[in-house]
């Protein structure tokens, strides 16, 4: 069930990236992230649910929490499983080979990104937290 | 004009998540494009509740509410709020022009009227409504009468406080009906969210060292690129990067600021096109058979100008725009989000 703290759950496939976005736009916009940082986080997980569906099993689920002053998205996929070291370290720059390219964006606008695998027993895959902190007052 | 299922785009179509108060859209539903209005509608209504306006949705047949919520697959806390609070409502033209029982046209602007100067009285940003053209069948509304009225509406939109949009099914209105009455409207839509459409055109060179230089091939890219619409995103721009290099332009313009969304994916690969085309040492000397993938004679562009919003702009700058010679991003005044 959905409250004010759990803002958001849905699984997703590639067709469903466009209301992804839309849901995690306005739920941003519920929890009181205004722009240009709603537009980024917007970005950020569009980037992380995308490697879900291009490179980790083409599908995942998505939960979306306000977490007392921080928006939190929690991005699951059933993929193989993957860690932190597929993110590049600095920027790739215009040249730079593309793998991992979304993830260190995603790592670079947020506040905070963790790369984790999946609860023991409930087969592989990863989650990918990310979250930015919210304006307070 | 309809296309395809699709309205052909034109300098006046945006996606539905870029009308803003004061804007009057058309959009068509029903056809292969959009088979039905629900996802256009969700976002329009999402876009509104995020800019803190009444969102009115005039539907014909009315549904119960709680249907019109579970098509919008919109169960998230914002909306249900907005549903309780009377934010969002639901209607149909039946209610809004009560107690009169026949449609006519100075009615339904003047209760349109005062739902705009209700909703700012009570500190809402603007009011946006959906009106479903379905109405016309339930009055059996003459067409010219309402052709009429979009002819004339523009008074309602003066002062920026309200907008609208049409939804006309194409299973309802013959073509040419339909091509008429989106001529009658400032807006188009595109008629399904997560799509991308390319508009080409030339622009005179202004370049004052080259006063007769060719004109300057640009595109302009509307709704959204992403990982869905990337083939799409890719071959206007090769399109346009091609135009620029045969025309021996000073350059091409490539304008973003009609997309609502655009991926980290697309913009980082846009930036590497981009500097293919006008220097390939920059990106590390490719190969010729690399040259031919992109579909674009490498090293041969002049320059590449974005049009695009602050917040694209600064994406492109994370991504790496600064280190490309010779592209340029330009904000135009207004595109500040």
């Amino acid at each position: 069930m959905l409250t004010n703290e759990r803002l958001c759950r849905l699984h997703f496939r590639s067709r469903d990236l466009p209301r992804v976005r839309i849901e995690v736009e306005e739920c941003a916009a519920w929890a009181g992230l205004a722009e240009p940082r709603r537009g980024e986080f917007v970005v950020a997980v569009d980037a992380v649910v995308t490697n879900a569906v291009e490179h980790a099993g083409g599908s995942g689920r998505l939960l979306l929490r306000q977490l007392g002053a921080e928006l939190e998205c929690q991005v699951e996929d059933y993929g193989p499983g993957f860690s932190e070291d597929v993110i590049p370290e600095l920027a790739p720059g215009v040249a730079g080979a593309p793998a991992g390219r979304g993830l260190w964006l995603a790592r670079l606008i947020t506040d905070r990104l963790t790369v984790a695998p999946r609860c023991e027993g409930s087969g592989p895959g990863t989650v990918v937290t990310l979250a930015m902190r919210l304006p307070t007052g | 004009m309809l296309h395809g299922g699709e309205a052909v785009c034109d300098a006046r179509t945006i996606p539905v998540q870029g009308i803003r108060p004061g804007d009057h859209a058309f959009v068509a539903y029903g056809g292969a494009g959009a088979p039905v209005q629900w996802d256009v509608l969700g976002a329009f209504v999402r876009q509104g509740l995020i800019a803190g306006e009444k969102v009115l949705v005039l539907l014909a047949p009315e549904p119960y509410g709680d249907d019109l919520i579970d098509r919008l697959h919109a169960r998230t806390p914002a909306v249900e709020r907005a549903w309780q609070r009377g934010q969002l409502q639901l209607t149909s033209m039946r209610r809004l022009i009560r107690p009169a029982r026949t449609f006519s046209v100075e009615r339904q602007w003047r209760r349109l009227a005062e739902e705009t100067r209700d909703a700012v009285r009570e500190g809402y940003a603007a009011v946006r409504a959906y009106i479903d053209m379905a109405w016309m069948a339930e009055f059996d509304a003459d067409l010219d009468t309402v052709l009429w009225r979009e002819r004339r509406s523009g008074h309602l939109f003066d002062e920026r406080c309200y907008s609208e949009v049409c939804a006309y099914d194409e299973r309802s209105f013959p073509a040419d009906v339909l091509d008429a009455v989106a001529e009658l409207h400032p807006r188009t839509l595109l008629s399904s969210v997560g799509a991308l459409h390319a508009v080409h055109g030339d622009a005179p060179a202004r370049a004052p060292s080259a006063p007769s230089a060719a004109p300057v091939p640009w595109v302009r890219m509307i709704g959204e690129a992403d990982v869905r619409t990337f083939r799409e995103f890719a071959q206007a721009l090769r399109a346009v990067l091609f135009r620029g290099v045969t025309r021996a332009s000073v350059g091409v313009t490539v304008d973003l600021t009609a997309l609502h969304f655009l991926s980290a994916g697309c913009a980082a690969w846009l930036l590497r096109l981009c500097a293919e085309s006008i220097d390939p040492h920059a990106v590390g000397g490719r190969t010729a058979a690399a040259h031919d993938a992109y579909g674009v004679h490498a090293g041969a562009l002049r320059g590449v100008t974005l049009c695009c919003t602050r917040h694209q702009a600064r994406l492109l700058r994370r991504l790496g725009a600064s280190g490309v010679r010779s592209l340029t991003l330009t904000v135009p005044e207004g595109c500040g989000c």
